[in-house]
């Protein structure tokens, strides 16, 4: 696979691409298209979809019917090792916290380097402590450099989610996807974090895709914005079109909306 | 940068490289140690060993199968049995009352009141439960056995004897450390109503340690028939006199049977403490109580003869070497070095065997063999019959090495390379290996998956997956369980010097049958002092190792 360079054609693309979870549909007849340099919210009550229709353009799914596309290719065609070079060139944060509880901060977030080295690489850095600089800065800028080298399990919800955000970016990836980032956090907590998450996208990542209940705060942050409704793609503008009538008519019936 | 001088320096800061250093320099100490112990690879390849080694193996060829030597087998099996049984019994029966009064049991927080009598007996009781379960549990059950087999005489009492023992010191500190961490506050509450401390334990600890209490008795049923199988090698009874006699005289088919049956016995042994396990708390009590009845019934062993004019005299001679230990210069330090022998040669073998064992689980461990801990895991037919395959050699490696105790490997090995330490290390190692492959193994089979394929889905390979998701939550347990190990391996070190290989434990057996009392007297407390110094060091740093 080429890296992801093309700045007109569509980076991602779903054309009529379904998922069920044995009985339940989680997405049907989805068409979409994504292109470099674009930041897209995913907006929708929840069981909407969202979190399946992000795991299905990161590659950690797929789809039951329909094609993902990455640069006109179908990621179903794919071999493992393409399928992993796509993965190395994103950035992934998710609802659940996938740090590993027992490691330093340090060595989750280094974790974010793995795609790019070599065995004997990863070998040895169990035993050296690699890429102090680069670790040490990001955190830094997630604003945890002074606990570089704790253990992780010692952290709060929101200081986990930080340094999740720290490894999703580490290596540059050109598109940043966040599944619900702070979703977990309490409101005062969450608002700081999204802050946080954006401007940092805005730094490292080319694109990004986030989804979540935070209209206020993402709405201008993003070109364009995304509604799902019971599995169905329901809304696709240009982020200043959205109105409050366009939301309360997403989100009729439910209460997460924030 | 200015803005390095006012940052705070995280306090767990390791510079870069130095866990490296001290990881190779721990393994450079490592092999310099063994070799200064006597560790020649070289001598596993030598002629006449090698030729020994193989007229051994050739026995598991042919092994004697007429009617009359299998009937003599399956007697001494069931003798193994019945000693095993009413040696728990015996073990229960000591342990359980130590482990209660060596216990501290919660109390209220209260301001202090003149002493009265009662508190001062807990202040005596329990430290005095405390040494002597330390005692019992530093020395090896075969030091007992051959003591009580050299003052009653041969046979399987004495086996009883000292699986009672040696098993009550284990047991009761086991309890003991149970009941300190049960939840305190039903304990507290009865404490409020005034309840005395016998209620106290009975009725606000006990029921919350029952179950764990019932199935460590079961593991360690496991290991009392095991240990009773292997006793005979002293004189004392079950299988381990026929392996101890077919060794000497060189019948190597005959010893092919009787490890054949003692496998045999550790296998039947498994299921039904795994059958045991999925019943209910009452059938475990029922079967060891039963056991236990059954065994002291059918040994015939006349314990009258405990109580004769002369066992008084053997047991008087022998007291009376206690009461006054050899104390001069020159055998204390021998002794001591005899004792750091052992030492290293347990740290030498556990860290060996550790490091074999960690390379070879994860084919152990079908959760990390077959890529489960991963999303796209193979899943090719081909894949999973080759991942089987692998699965079953390396898990059948494991099983047998587990089966056959030190001390069987230990007579092995002193035929194959000839009497000394290297042949005592490499018995509690290949030993080792068996243990450490299945509970690493099971470390591994439990570890969660959500790590890993986080790491995945961001890109990481299998090799990254597995060293940073799934090794960080094995590496914990398997440190403390390598740590325990040294501890019990140091007992076993001990123990396989009797057959000749090494350490203090020949020097033990010595003096035992020479009836030099005296000289014992110092040797056991070298090795109680010793043994409890570094089961004390290994169990705080392995708490440091689990809280981190």
């Amino acid at each position: 696979m080429t890296e992801l360079v093309s700045e007109q054609a569509p980076v991602l693309e779903l054309s009529e691409v379904g998922k069920s979870f044995g009985e339940f549909k989680a997405l049907s007849a989805i068409n979409l298209k994504v292109s470099l340099g674009e930041r897209v919210a995913v907006l929708g009550p929840s069981g909407s979809g969202k979190s399946t229709l992000i795991k299905l353009l990161a590659a950690s799914l797929e789809p039951s019917c329909g094609q993902v596309l990455v640069e006109g290719q179908d990621m179903a065609t794919w071999s493992r090792r393409e399928l992993r070079s796509y993965r190395r060139q994103l950035g992934l944060v998710e609802q659940s916290l996938d740090l590993v509880p027992q490691l330093s901060l340090h060595r989750n977030v280094v974790a974010g380097l793995l795609s790019k080295w070599s065995p004997w690489r990863i070998m040895l850095s169990l035993l050296w402590t690699t890429d102090k600089q680069e670790v040490a800065q990001m955190l830094e800028e997630v604003g945890l450099a002074s606990r570089q080298f704790d253990p992780t399990h010692t952290l709060s919800g929101g200081e986990k989610q930080r340094v999740a955000i720290a490894r999703a970016l580490i290596h540059r990836p050109t598109i940043l996807f966040a599944d619900e980032p702070t979703s977990s956090l309490d409101p005062a907590t969450a608002q700081t974090v999204m802050k946080l998450l954006i401007e940092e996208g805005q730094r490292h990542a080319q694109s990004m895709v986030l989804s979540t209940h935070w209209v206020s705060v993402v709405q201008p942050h993003v070109d364009r914005i995304i509604g799902l409704r019971e599995g169905r793609l329901v809304l696709d503008v240009p982020a200043h079109e959205v109105t409050d009538s366009v939301l309360d008519e997403l989100y009729a019936g439910h209460q997460e909306r924030r | 940068m200015p803005s390095d001088l006012v940052k705070p320096l995280s306090t767990r800061e390791q510079p870069a490289g130095l866990r490296a250093l001290v990881l190779s320099g721990f393994l450079i100490a490592w092999w310099l140690g063994g070799w200064g112990i006597g560790f020649e690879p070289g001598k596993l390849f030598q002629k006449d060993g090698l030729a020994n080694a193989l007229a051994l193996f050739q026995g598991f060829t042919s092994p004697a199968l007429d009617a009359e030597f299998i009937r003599r087998i399956m007697q001494l099996s069931v003798e193994s049995f019945a000693i095993g049984f009413s040696g728990l019994g015996l073990a229960l029966v000591i342990g359980i009352p130590l482990g209660i009064w060596g216990a501290r049991l919660p109390a209220l927080p209260e301001r202090s009141r003149k002493r009265s009598f009662v508190d001062i007996t807990a202040l005596v009781v329990r430290p005095a439960a405390r040494s002597i379960l330390t005692i019992l549990r530093s020395i090896p059950e075969i030091i007992w056995a051959f003591l009580f087999v050299r003052i009653l005489g041969l046979g399987p009492g004495p086996a009883v004897i000292a699986i009672g023992l040696s098993f009550a010191g284990i047991i009761g500190k086991l309890f003991a450390e149970l009941m300190e961490s049960a939840a305190p506050e039903p304990a507290m509450s009865l404490r409020r109503l005034g309840a005395s401390p016998l209620g106290v334990a009975l009725y606000g600890v006990l029921p919350q340690v029952r179950h764990q209490w019932v199935g460590y008795g079961l593991f360690r049923l496991e290991c009392a028939i095991r240990s009773a199988a292997i006793l005979g090698v002293v004189g004392a009874g079950g299988l381990g006199s026929e392996i101890d006699l077919s060794i000497r005289y060189f019948q190597y088919d005959k010893l092919a049977t009787a490890l054949l049956a003692l496998l045999l016995c550790v296998i039947l042994l498994e299921i039904s403490s795994l059958i045991l396990r999925r019943t209910t708390a009452y059938w475990s009590i029922g079967t060891i109580a039963v056991g236990a009845l059954w065994g002291s019934l059918t040994l015939g062993v006349v314990w009258f003869d405990l109580f004769t004019v002369q066992a008084a005299k053997q047991l008087g001679v022998f007291l009376a070497g206690f009461s006054n230990p050899v104390l001069d210069f020159d055998f204390v330090w021998a002794t001591t070095q005899a004792m750091l022998e052992t030492v290293g040669m347990a740290l030498f073998a556990t860290m060996g065997a550790s490091l074999l064992a960690f390379m070879m689980a994860p084919l152990g461990a079908w959760q990390i063999l077959s890529m489960g801990y991963l999303q796209d895991a193979p899943k090719g037919v081909t894949h999973q019959r080759l991942f089987a395959l692998v699965f079953m050699t390396v898990r059948l490696i494991f099983q047998v090495f587990r089966a056959m105790p030190e001390l069987v490997w230990a007579l092995i090995f002193v035929v194959w390379i000839g009497a000394g330490p290297m042949a005592g290390m490499m018995a509690i190692g290949a030993h080792t290996i068996g243990i450490m492959g299945r509970l690493f193994g099971e470390v591994y089979e439990d570890i969660e998956n959500r790590y890993p394929r986080a790491l995945e889905a961001r890109g990481a390979g299998r090799l990254g997956a597995w060293a940073y998701g799934v090794l960080p939550q094995a590496m914990p347990q398997l440190l403390s369980f390598t740590l325990f190990r040294f501890e019990v391996n140091i007992r076993a070190t001990a123990m396989v010097g009797f057959v000749g290989a090494g350490g203090i434990g020949d020097a033990i057996h010595t003096a035992i049958s020479l009836f030099h009392f005296r000289e014992l007297a110092t040797q056991l407390l070298v090795l109680v002092v010793v043994v409890s110094f570094i089961d004390a060091l290994s169990s705080e740093l392995r708490l440091r190792i689990m809280s981190r």
